[in-house]
């Protein structure tokens, strides 16, 4: 792999096609657990393991996967993977679990994931594969961490002392979420407008 | 094309296979972890629902199981000058709106609630745990009720607990579980642990 390749899956991972903000993907844990920065943190984490290791296993298996049973096999895969990051996390980061327990299994659904897997992973080598799972991994660590940031800051005015009570309730209801999203969505399409045409344009060739 | 489907069987077989021997051996790797995790959390709501300030024994390490009516309840006595002082009592149940609920419910002799904790549900994020005691102080208010069933109801079904809106299912397992551990009381334990036992 060169190191335009290498780039250019990096940016479409963290970037362009970024699960978050881009393609809409993952958004039940995108906009239920992000109300700390912290646990936004910790489920993108488990999020990036998760995508990372299921790519590099389904592209080292992608000559014996059978068209057909691709997806049962995906599943298979990344249900183990989950449920090992599940088990640890009950035994190393208790406090933690609690919290996200719930959302923690539910990273099996995340299509996202399953995308990348299936999109992605079946028909490209494992180096290739792994840098793609790892950028999408990190692209999506990284939406969740800054809407996490963003709700924590508004409701609470800070990330480090929590309050009782937030004084800014509406930033940590689900309503909330889908605003913080909202304005993430537009900062970063306005950002993009400067070279949007050329973008798409690029896209389409592809 | 058949052929490599068939292959393809034998993959999947596998892949679960091996799916289901790396997570036993995690399960039993980290059993042990997570059972001191466990056990920490139920100290620490020990103390929360405490049915007396101070005590002479350590409750957690003198836990006893019993039975009652068919159903299995965990018990943690309180001694006070060798006498049980009150009771933590743990029960669960499966009519929670989801897996398993389960409880700690202090009680002091003079028959009302010195407290209700839960240390393990499943419930939705959001809305049914809202029974817990860091989402919200709607289990705070199940402190000091006397061992009786409309003190133990919401109030959509004639009681006197506040509903907890888009959680009635969770809030009506917690009280019915509550109540039983309650009752449990009220009809055994409180005859049957005398000091000279």
């Amino acid at each position: 792999m060169n190191r335009e390749q290498f780039q250019q899956i990096a940016i479409k991972g963290l970037w362009q096609q970024n699960p978050g903000i881009v393609q809409l993907l993952g958004l039940c844990p995108l906009l239920a657990v992000t109300t700390t920065l912290q646990n936004g943190l910790i489920l993108g984490i488990a999020s990036l393991a998760t995508v990372t290791v299921t790519c590099l296993l389904v592209s080292l298996l992608r000559g014996y996967i059978s068209r057909p049973l691709r997806l049962p096999i995906c599943i298979v895969i990344i249900a183990m993977i989950v449920s090992h990051i599940d088990l640890w996390m009950a035994a190393m980061l208790y406090e933690q679990h609690q919290v996200l327990g719930l959302f923690v299994p539910l990273i099996i659904s995340n299509c996202a994931i399953l995308a990348r897997a299936e999109a992605f992973a079946l028909h490209h080598p494992p180096l290739q594969a792994t840098v793609d799972g790892l950028a999408t991994g990190l692209g999506f660590t990284a939406v969740l961490s800054i809407i996490g940031a963003f709700r924590e800051i508004l409701a609470y005015g800070s990330l480090t002392t929590l309050p009782e009570t937030p004084i800014f309730l509406l930033a940590v209801t689900p309503a909330g979420a889908f605003f913080s999203l909202a304005i993430l969505i537009a900062l970063s399409k306005l950002l993009k407008s400067d070279h949007s045409i050329n973008e798409q344009a690029s896209l389409a060739t592809k | 094309m058949r052929n490599n489907s068939s292959a393809g069987i034998y993959l999947l077989a596998i892949a679960v296979m091996v799916a289901v021997a790396s997570l036993t051996i995690t399960e039993l790797f980290t059993r042990d972890a997570r059972t001191r995790a466990e056990q920490e959390k139920i100290i620490q709501n020990l103390n929360a629902v405490a049915p007396l300030a101070s005590y002479d024994n350590n409750p957690s390490l003198e836990a006893q199981r019993h039975r009652h009516n068919g159903k299995s309840y965990i018990v943690y006595p309180f001694i006070k000058d060798s006498r049980a002082a009150g009771y933590v009592i743990q029960n669960e149940t499966q009519a929670a709106y989801n897996g398993l609920l389960r409880l700690l419910v202090g009680v002091r002799n003079d028959r009302t609630c010195s407290g209700v904790r839960v240390i393990q549900h499943r419930e939705t994020p959001g809305l049914g745990d809202r029974i817990e005691a860091d989402r919200s102080t709607w289990i705070l208010t199940l402190n000091d009720l006397p061992i009786d069933r409309t003190a133990w109801q919401l109030q959509k079904d004639g009681g006197t607990v506040a509903n907890l809106t888009g959680a009635t299912i969770s809030a009506r397992a917690t009280l019915n579980t509550a109540y039983e551990a309650l009752l449990y009381f009220a009809q055994d334990l409180e005859y049957s642990n005398s000091p000279d036992k």
